[in-house]
């Protein structure tokens, strides 16, 4: 018993001793590296360069013993982001545009043939289409859908516009037949192809009526088949 | 009792503060086996190129060299610490010695790695050609160098390009996210593609590793 008092005054020296050690060894430690860190040509940031330093001294060592046991393709996938399960097309690149003379309106070589560009640019063939109405008083002239050689001199009644032919202006034979009025004015040569050509409108945005009557329909027949199944399946529910 | 802590803590700084100083030292060898013999040429790096960088030992080079990942010599491999990201890439050319440039594309990773004669100075992800326009796989050489391109054909601005064929397949800067293809060429970020066209030079060798085909692999 009488031994104990100077173990324990023994171990708390030890203590004090090893607590004084460890504070110096940490300053110790944080001037070398701010030391070192400032004999670094390029150190600026005196501790945190230091440390970052000897961390990445430290990562370096480690990473370099783990890679020196990997293989050089364990090497280059550990990098990868991944394969590619599927590659997705034109997803980098703006959309092609159209070349020059695919931008402009189509034109027809031949009569009675459609345009070799009709499927690349996805415009409709040629012409199907309206021209214009001519100003009311005088028309230049008048295409009406008739017989071949049915010649109608009579214009128009509305001056609404008229609708070309499937055929390509040129009359290839049993399509409309173009007749200059008759009018006073100095004779003007109907031109080869419609002065001015629009393009055929694209579908409008309100449905027809009858597209509305259809999805009403559609939907007053849902409307009954699930009030009647509701029904049916409630009835013997309520038995 | 005093004095021996005293002592041991000293020995232990000095032993800690000898380590730090001697970090360049400790971290030359330590992508090499000490009984591994390496030819004299490979370890030519100055010690500041040696930040970052993984040396090859002389085993995993020769079983990359057996296995067809690696066709010529190489000293050094940078760091990367995981995988990277679409957009991101690592350039380290500090302190690399002069030699020829050559690219090591690999479609399947999607990775490229520009090398300074053996020592890699830069890789980045990339993407490459879609299922329907694919980047065609092989040697190739620049054939020409054009820093504001724009294709005739796609009508797209195509930065820093590098022809590598006849037909048009380039390498050059891009949009690098994930998912997203080219009509064949090998897409870059743009300051990657920057670096390796002021790196690049008309003639320097390209190499295309296809996409590893399951099956085909034993072949």
């Amino acid at each position: 018993m009488s031994t104990a008092p100077p173990v324990q005054a023994s171990w708390l020296a030890n203590r004090r001793a090893i607590g004084i050690a460890a504070g110096i060894v940490l300053l110790a430690i944080a001037a070398a590296l701010s030391i070192s860190s400032f004999w670094r040509p390029g150190g600026g940031n005196g501790v945190q360069n230091a440390l970052n330093a000897g961390a990445n001294g430290i990562n370096n060592g480690v990473a370099s013993a783990l890679n020196a046991a990997k293989s050089v393709a364990d090497l280059l996938a550990g990098r990868s982001p991944g394969e590619r399960a599927e590659g997705t097309l034109a997803n980098l690149k703006h959309r092609r545009l159209p070349a020059l003379h695919e931008r402009a309106l189509p034109k027809v070589r031949r009569p009675g043939a459609t345009s070799p560009l009709a499927g690349i640019v996805g415009a409709a063939p040629v012409p199907p289409a309206e021209v214009l109405p001519p100003p009311p008083p005088a028309p230049l002239y008048n295409v009406v859908a008739g017989g071949p050689g049915a010649p109608i001199a009579a214009p128009p009644p509305g001056g609404g516009p008229v609708i070309f032919p499937a055929i390509p202006p040129p009359p290839g034979g049993g399509g409309g037949v173009i007749i200059p009025p008759p009018v006073t004015t100095p004779p003007v040569t109907p031109p080869v192809t419609p002065p001015v050509v629009i393009p055929p409108p694209p579908t409008g945005a309100v449905p027809e009526p009858s597209t509305w009557a259809m999805m009403l329909l559609g939907f007053a027949m849902i409307g009954r088949a699930l009030r009647t199944r509701r029904r049916a399946m409630l009835q013997p529910a309520a038995r | 009792m005093n004095r021996i802590v005293v002592a041991l803590a000293c020995a232990a700084l000095v032993t800690l503060v000898s380590g730090c100083n001697s970090k360049p030292q400790a971290n030359a060898p330590a992508g090499s086996k000490p009984g591994a013999a390496r030819p004299t040429e490979r370890n030519a790096l100055p010690p500041a190129a040696l930040k970052g960088r993984t040396l090859l030992t002389k085993a995993q080079l020769d079983q990359a060299m057996q296995s067809g990942t690696l066709d010529r010599p190489v000293n050094s491999l940078l760091t990367v610490d995981g995988p990277l990201h679409f957009g991101d890439f690592v350039w380290n050319d500090k302190a690399i010695p002069a030699g020829p440039t050559w690219v090591r594309i690999d479609l399947g990773k999607q990775i490229m790695s520009v090398f300074r004669g053996p020592n890699e100075i830069g890789t980045a992800v990339v993407v490459y050609g879609g299922d329907n326009k694919q980047t065609p796989a092989g040697k190739f050489h620049i054939l020409m160098k054009d820093r504001d391109h724009r294709s005739s054909l796609y009508d797209a601005a195509m930065p820093y390009t590098l022809q590598l064929t006849g037909d048009g397949v380039s390498i050059h800067g891009s949009t690098v996210r994930w998912g997203a293809a080219t009509h064949g060429c090998i897409g870059l970020p743009l300051e990657f593609a920057r670096r390796l066209f002021e790196q690049a030079k008309v003639g320097d060798e390209v190499v295309i590793v296809p996409p590893s085909k399951a099956g085909n692999s034993a072949a």
